[in-house]
């Protein structure tokens, strides 16, 4: 029985919904278009109740944190916890609970601290690349030669003192980016759409089952 | 902090390096003055404001090159935190492009969507906007806005535009394939790379890279902050390049003497 | 009235094409005719850095992917990276390594929880499995992974690193970080800045259908190595169909691209 609830009906749901999105997407017949539809509403409502669940499980974590009372680590989750509902609280502003303060201290929020502090974060990147390129970038052997060399040409051709130092930079970035580049990527592409679609045969043949298990 | 140094340099002196038009810009540019009065321009489930630094000057300048084009509707979607950026590009239009919107009204002429579930919401939307959603992001019901008027799902819309840093899949997926919709795409510098077949096959009629594409843009349309910020650009690239010739010259160097050392103890 | 939709007919015979390629390949192996697979770098760099993490005395640490939830349309790329999470957990519990794992979406924290949890059930080590090993970074859309990241990184000081499954953005920061502590790290990914970050920076890198492939790979299951098999049949038939296209178009005929719009 807990074999027929743990695998067998997961698996046949599976199998089922995917057959119905299948011809949905290749068939003009009405009623599997209506189903199809139906589960992609169904999708959009299981993911906003993981995202809730996934908060649960996120407040659960971080309580336990500053119930410990942990010099290191409880400040930091307190803090987060302390964020966490007061943006949900300004939150409420955007159905027009709390007028036009809580509006504006949710729009203060988002606009002075997230987008600022998010902007910092990918600016951060920056800095990763440069050290990265540092240690990545050396003519070890003849593919690295060709990296090098192409990652060079590339990079000075993506920028305006390119064209200004020697103009056939551009058109040389151009050529890597539109023949090697560009036919690299779509051979990747297709090897990668093709392992999706037989990774999906296994989800819906039931061959995979990492997903309902585990271990198992 | 020589990095930092070199990036904040041209700030204070700027070099004005000129910049040459690269064919994607030129792509998007030619689509969108093209539009007529009567035609649909959807701006699909864009970024929210984190790589605004980046494309955020790009978007700022398609948007206000769609507004300023007669009786052409805009409509917006994104989800999560995506219709504040569009709050704020349309900010951005009135303090530094048009103080009047180019005379364009909220609802009237543009509309900010707000969808949920990812791909999922994306192609309910497509499918079937009001099965999908019912209100705009500020609670006003889909029939009381005359923008929305005639456009029932993705077929109505003439052309779309996004701009994203990750992947674009979904929306060739749910826009171009789902409805026959032509589509350009404004993405982080690397990321475009792999969106180049899409791009010479014409599945997306456009693909802009980064903040180059910006400062292109801005040039053929209105002015902004991403011409100023080439000059930083063009010098961190050129000390990336420095830094990648000085990793090399030591490997080697190294590689050498640890040869010539070994070659003198045998 | 016309069942399939117009412009569709062919991609649709071309999937039962496909499906029937796949079942044969499936067939085949349930008889005991399982396909060899060519061998695979990273598989025994797994195992590597594994021991290396015990030897070391210094954690593992994983992560299946950043911002796309297990139900989104990436769902078989997690998925994929869920069942080698299942492999790696499986072998860490078994040879005492100390496994972190790390994840900013929701779903997939929950799956891994439950899958570090299984591993240790199944290796009959129950007591000493720790929730506070699976650690969630749910904030801002893969912002609060990659700062979080930096810290992680610094204060667990990883012996080796396994990322795979969707990665867009955090690459560069979490491959930096990790190469920071001295980790030794495999790094999977399909496509955009991750792919190419990976295959820069990092010691071994998994490239495209390889990251689907490898979960069975590990599993050893036939019926899966079939599977992996008949995807390579089917990738030699379009190849077939590609340089078909290509004598076509080079001749000025136009009759593929009509069958591809059929």
């Amino acid at each position: 029985m807990s074999s027929l609830i743990r695998r067998q009906i997961p698996i046949a749901i599976v199998a089922m919904l995917s057959t119905i999105l299948i011809l949905e997407y290749f068939t003009t017949i009405e009623s599997i278009d209506s189903m199809g539809k139906l589960s992609a509403e169904w999708a959009v409502v299981i993911g906003s109740f993981v995202m809730g669940l996934g908060s649960v499980g996120l407040v659960r974590r971080h309580g336990k944190i500053v119930m410990s009372m942990n010099k290191t680590d409880s400040p930091y989750s307190l803090l987060l916890l302390v964020f966490f509902f007061a943006t949900t609280i300004m939150g409420f502003s955007l159905f027009g609970i709390g007028g036009p303060v809580l509006n504006n201290a949710y729009k203060s929020m988002y606009n002075d601290i997230f987008m600022v502090m998010s902007t910092v974060t990918w600016g951060l990147a920056g800095f990763f690349m440069v050290s990265g390129a540092y240690r990545a970038f050396v003519a070890r052997n003849k593919q690295g030669l060709v990296l090098v060399v192409a990652g060079l040409f590339t990079l000075i051709g993506l920028v305006p003192i390119g064209a200004a130092i020697w103009p056939p930079f551009v058109a040389i970035q151009e050529w890597i980016k539109n023949v090697p580049g560009s036919a690299a990527s779509a051979g990747i592409s297709l090897g990668a759409a093709l392992g999706g679609l037989s990774f999906a045969l296994r989800l819906i043949l039931g061959i995979e089952r990492t997903w309902l298990r585990g271990s198992e | 902090m020589i990095y930092i140094l070199v990036l904040g340099i041209p700030f204070i002196r700027p070099i004005g390096i000129p910049l040459q038009i690269s064919e994607g810009t030129r792509d998007m540019y030619n689509a969108l003055e093209a539009l007529k009065p009567g035609d649909v321009v959807l701006y699909a489930w864009t970024i929210d404001l984190s790589a605004w630094s980046e494309l955020g000057p790009g978007m700022v300048a398609i948007a206000a090159h769609i507004l300023s084009k007669p009786d052409v509707k805009l409509i917006m979607v994104g989800e999560l935190a995506t219709p504040l950026c569009y709050e704020r590009i349309i900010d951005t239009i009135r303090n530094t492009i048009s103080k009047d919107l180019f005379g364009k009204e909220y609802g009237k002429d543009y509309c900010i969507l707000m969808t949920a579930g990812g791909e999922s919401g994306m192609k309910a939307f497509m499918t079937d906007i009001r099965g999908a959603i019912s209100y705009d992001f500020y609670l006003n019901s889909l029939d009381d806005l005359p923008v929305m008027e005639g456009v029932r799902d993705g077929k109505d819309f003439t052309i779309a535009f996004t701009a994203i840093t990750s992947a674009y899949q979904p929306h060739i997926r749910q826009i171009v394939d789902l409805c026959n919709v032509p589509l350009g795409a404004l993405m982080m510098g690397a990321v475009a790379f792999g969106a180049m077949p899409y791009y010479k096959a014409g599945v997306l009629f456009s693909v802009m890279a980064g903040l180059g594409s910006c400062a292109e843009y801005e040039l053929l349309t209105y002015k902004g902050p991403a011409i100023t910020r080439m000059d930083s650009l063009s010098l961190s690239a050129v000390m990336v390049v420095i830094l990648m010739i000085a990793a090399n010259i030591k490997f080697y160097s190294t590689k050498v003497s640890v040869k010539v050392e070994s070659d003198k103890d045998g | 009235m016309e069942i399939l939709e117009s412009g569709r007919n062919f991609d649709f015979v071309l999937l039962i094409a496909i499906l029937v390629i796949m079942y044969i390949a499936i067939f085949r192996a349930s008889k005991g005719k399982v396909p060899t697979l060519r061998k695979l770098p990273f598989v025994d760099a797994i195992d590597n850095i594994i021991g290396r993490c015990v030897e070391m005395g210094r954690p593992l640490t994983f992560s299946a992917g950043e911002i796309r939830d297990i139900q989104s349309s990436s769902s078989t790329l997690i998925t994929a990276a869920l069942s080698v999470f299942g492999y790696v957990a499986r072998e860490s519990v078994k040879r005492g390594a100390i496994l972190y794992v790390y994840t900013d979406v929701p779903g997939v924290y929950l799956l891994e929880q439950e899958i570090l949890r299984q591993a240790y059930v199944a290796e009959g080590k129950p007591e000493e499995y720790r929730s506070e090993r699976v650690v969630p970074f749910l904030a801002g859309q893969g912002k609060s992974m990659k700062l979080g990241i930096m810290g992680f990184a610094a204060r667990i000081k990883p012996a080796g690193s396994i990322i795979t499954g969707v990665w867009l953005s955090s690459p560069p920061y979490i491959v930096e970080c990790m190469a920071e502590q001295g980790a030794m790290q495999i790094c999977g990914g399909t496509g955009g800045v991750g792919m190419s970050v990976f295959a820069a920076l990092s010691d071994f890198a998994i490239i495209g259908e390889e990251n689907y492939a490898l979960g069975a790979y590990l599993s050893r299951d036939p019926l899966q190595l079939a599977n992996i098999a008949g995807k390579d049949y089917v990738k030699l038939v379009l190849l077939a169909i590609l340089v078909i296209g290509f004598v076509l178009a080079s001749i000025g005929s136009s009759a593929l691209f009509d069958l591809l719009s059929w």
